[in-house]
Formats: structure tokens, sequence, C-alpha cells
């Protein structure tokens, strides 16, 4: 049985910082709502008795995602409050509300299995990877080269027009 | 009636995916826009984890960590592409770039 104290509160916080994901303003809050929002879901995996799944979610979202995304606000030049009309809201909430009436009304449909808890090792966590995930395991090394050359392909691209650009003025 | 957790926790993954999915209509800013699909692939994260343990098999945190690189490969092309396209622009606003229409 899972403790169920500590997974309402980590489920509300996940929820709170969701939606402040999607309703401040300033980019700087939303990713600190993010970083809420990965370590609370961090906190729950703890409490599903995911141990594994927790520390990636510690590492890979709140250690480098989030961090990425302050850099990026950091770089871009407006950090200011976005500005927003309301057409976007309607159309937010017209999404949320479609897509909550869908969801809930599949999920509801769908029973949910009530299993003993088992707690997953590392060991065990890692064996598919290298049997029935094997493919898929290979595909991320090139998944992720292809994403660094991207960024810096877009990045030097942009750098390179810019130089010429320059060098017309100049002339 | 008693509470179970497993419940639960779809309804918080199905709100969290459905707060993305508003949010990527809602967003003007890339960022902003970048991290409501952060939040979509959260939720299916969570999930993956919950199923991991509700059919007591380790498949599912194995394949959530895949997603989870997914993730980050995804955030890394979306910030490179923010960054080449809105890092000149007074007004940062995915409606606004035409030349990379088409």
């Amino acid at each position: 049985m899972l403790p169920l104290v500590p997974v309402v509160v980590c489920c509300a916080l996940a929820a709170i910082t969701a939606v402040c994901v999607i309703a401040m303003r300033r980019p700087v809050y939303v990713a600190v709502a993010l970083l809420g929002h990965s370590l609370s879901l961090a906190a729950l995996y703890l409490a599903l008795a995911a141990q594994f799944s927790a520390v990636a979610q510690t590492l890979i979202y709140s250690g480098a995602i989030v961090v990425l995304f302050l850099i990026v606000v950091a770089l871009l030049p407006s950090g200011g409050a976005e500005q927003t009309s309301w057409a976007r809201i309607g159309a937010g909430a017209a999404v949320l509300v479609a897509m909550l009436a869908a969801l809930a009304t599949a999920v509801a449909a769908s029973g949910l299995a009530h299993a003993e808890p088992e707690t997953f090792s590392v060991e065990q966590v890692g064996a598919p990877l290298f049997a029935e995930l094997l493919l898929p395991f290979e595909l991320t090394a090139p998944l992720l080269l292809a994403a660094i050359v991207a960024a810096i392909a877009l990045w030097r691209r942009h750098e390179v027009r810019r130089d010429g650009d320059d060098e017309g003025a100049h002339t | 009636m008693s509470f179970l957790p497993e419940p639960i926790i779809v309804a918080t993954a199905v709100f969290i995916f459905c707060c993305g999915a508003a949010g990527v209509a809602m967003r003007k800013n890339p960022i902003g826009l970048l991290m409501s699909v952060e939040l979509m692939i959260n939720a299916a994260i969570l999930v993956m984890v919950l199923g991991s343990r509700v059919h007591a098999q380790p498949m599912g945190q194995s394949v959530a960590l895949l997603v989870l690189v997914l993730g980050a490969a995804e955030a890394v092309v979306g910030l490179a592409l923010a960054l080449a396209v809105f890092r000149r622009r007074e007004l940062v606003d995915v409606d606004g770039p035409q030349e990379i229409r088409g």
C-alpha cells in the first residue's frame, strides 16, 4: 500500500507548480516554477519507491534542463513580462477544458490494477535497456549527438550571417 | 470511502498534461512554450513510473529514462532555435517570425 499523505502532498505541489508554469508571466518565475514542479515529481517518485527515477529526474531535469532554460532566459533580449491577449488565454482555457474532459473520460473507462508494491533496484531497471530496449537505448546516443550538432549549427549560422552583415555595413 | 493513491496520481498526471497543452496554446514566449512541452513530457513520465509500479515491471522506469533523454534533446534544439530566431528581435513572440514559414 502506498503512503497516502506524502503522495497527496506531492501531487498537490506538482499540480500547483504546473499551474504556475502556465500562469506566470515573467520567464524567470516560470523557470523557478518548473524547478519546483520537477522536484515535487522527484519526491513523488520517491514515495512510489522508484528511487532511480527520482535521482534521474533531479539530476537531468532540475540540474540540467531547468538550468539550460535559465541561461536562455538570461540570453534572450526580452526578459520582461509576456504580452498575451485575451484570445490566447481563451484558446488555452478551451484546450484545457477539452483535454481534461477527453482524458478524464478515457482514464475513468480504464481500470487500474492494484498490485503489491515492489521496489526495483537500478540493476532491474537497467536490465531491459540491454535486452528488449537495446535499439531505442542505442538510438539515444545519435539522438543526443544530433541535438548537440543541431544546436551548434543553428548558433554558428547565426554568427556567420551577423559577421557578414557587419562587413556589409562597413564597406 | 477511502482514497487510493494510484487514481490520485493518474488524475494529477492528466491535469499536468492538460496544463501543458493549455500552455502550448496560450504562450507567446518561446521559452514558456517549451516549458509547457516539458510539463507534458513530465506527465507522461509520471504515468510510466506509476505503470511500472502497478504492473510490477521495471520496464516502465527504463522507458521513462529514455523519454527523459528525449526531453533533454528536445529542449536543447528548441532553445537553440529560440535563441537563433529571437536574439536580435525586440518582440519575443512565436507568431512574429515570418522568414521560417514553409
